[in-house]
């Protein structure tokens, strides 16, 4: 993994965890590799990797079983507000965008839904 | 309901800065005003107090001729201390501190009439923690092979070749020094996976190094030393979270006052 090292790399490999969980390369239940296993794969210490997990799982994003691992979450509500938050961001920076190009809010939500619209009449020619 | 997590959770990140786990386990070095001097103009290591648990790899860096190999030596017990005291694992100076520690030294040591497999039998005789099915796996993965001479071998090659043989002990302590400076970037990014992936839990790797910046998400903790003396202990990942810089820009800002 590629790290700006200016800042915690622990908080990077969690942001990273959190896309792959949104993203649905890590599914609810999931099993996260051992740790050092993962922590050689991203080139940082194993101290650094386990600050990530602990940041993850007081999100309740994984959790522990003693016996058998760590895994991803399987509450479907909670990965569905991870999904939402990190929408929200791209979402904003959207809505700016548009206000500082002299959008009105009627005219953005128009152009949200024709396009909208174009799009899934699009996905279902294919 | 956001909200109230965000609190809870800056409270909680406040407390984990800067601690590191396993606080409580024994220390693998101890120095107390440990003194080393080449010569009277010319002093190696100066008052060294050193308390470092196992569970981390911790970095030394400083220019030339700051002390690390001198450090190095004296913690392997290649040097004798003139004044001060080591403890490694609990153990004084001596075959039983020998044998908890696996040393790499700066300068290559293996004569070069040798094969790699070679080395393996010496090594499997004189060490009774080496585990030549490591160095095996080592070898394929940093891809030598084991009928090699080193007199054929690249200074980059021999430096895979000795990290791997000193990581394929089980020791309490790794000392590598300037383990990766002939490594090319391909294979320097699998031998740190290597160091990473077989220390042992409890194991301290202390690793010098001039490349900062390669190697700087490898390092739990950093030593700076200057003229001797350990100026500075520092948390990697304290001094990006408190000062927003890397390792290797702090580096540069330490030395600009010296």
């Amino acid at each position: 993994m590629q790290f700006d090292t200016n800042r915690a790399l622990y908080l990077q490999i969690a942001e990273e965890l959190r896309r792959r969980i949104v993203s649905g390369r890590l599914k609810p239940g999931d099993r996260i590799m051992p740790v050092r296993q993962l922590a050689a794969e991203l080139g940082v210490t194993p101290n650094t990797l386990q600050r990530a997990f602990q940041e993850l799982e007081r999100e309740d994003l994984l959790y522990t079983d003693r016996t058998s691992g760590r895994f991803v979450s399987e509450d479907k509500e909670k990965i569905q507000n991870l999904k939402r938050e990190s929408i929200m961001e791209s979402l904003d920076e959207f809505i700016t965008t548009m206000l500082q190009a002299g959008f009105g809010p009627e005219e953005i939500l128009k152009l949200v839904s024709e396009r909208l619209e174009r799009r899934m009449s699009d996905d279902r020619k294919q | 309901m956001i909200g109230n997590n965000n609190a809870a959770g800056e409270s909680k990140k406040k407390r984990r800065d800067g601690t590191l786990p396993s606080g409580n386990a024994p220390p693998v070095i101890e120095t107390e005003n440990l003194c080393f001097t080449y010569a009277a103009d010319r002093p190696g290591l100066i008052q060294a107090n050193l308390c470092l648990r196992g569970g981390r790899i911790i970095g030394l860096a400083g220019p030339n001729g700051s002390g690390k190999t001198t450090l190095m030596k004296l913690l392997a017990g290649m040097l004798q201390p003139q004044s001060g005291r080591i403890r490694i694992s609990g153990h004084a100076p001596g075959p039983e501190a020998k044998a908890c520690t696996a040393y790499l030294p700066d300068r290559s040591f293996m004569a070069n009439w040798m094969r790699i497999d070679d080395l393996f039998y010496f090594y499997e005789h004189f060490f009774a923690d080496f585990e030549r099915r490591k160095a095996e796996d080592f070898m394929k993965l940093l891809k030598l092979r084991e009928d090699r001479r080193l007199r054929d071998m690249s200074q980059g090659e021999k430096e895979r070749l000795a990290v791997a043989l000193t990581m394929s002990r089980r020791v309490k302590l790794y000392l590598l020094d300037e383990p990766i400076a002939a490594v090319d970037p391909v294979m320097r990014e699998l031998v740190f996976e290597s160091i990473i992936r077989d220390v042992p839990e409890d194991a301290l790797v202390l690793m010098s190094t001039h490349l900062l910046a390669e190697a700087e998400t490898l390092m739990d903790q950093v030593i700076f030393m200057q003229h001797g003396e350990i100026i500075r202990i520092a948390d990697s990942e304290t001094l990006r979270l408190t000062e927003g810089q890397s390792v290797e820009q702090y580096y540069k800002g330490v030395y600009a006052w010296y």
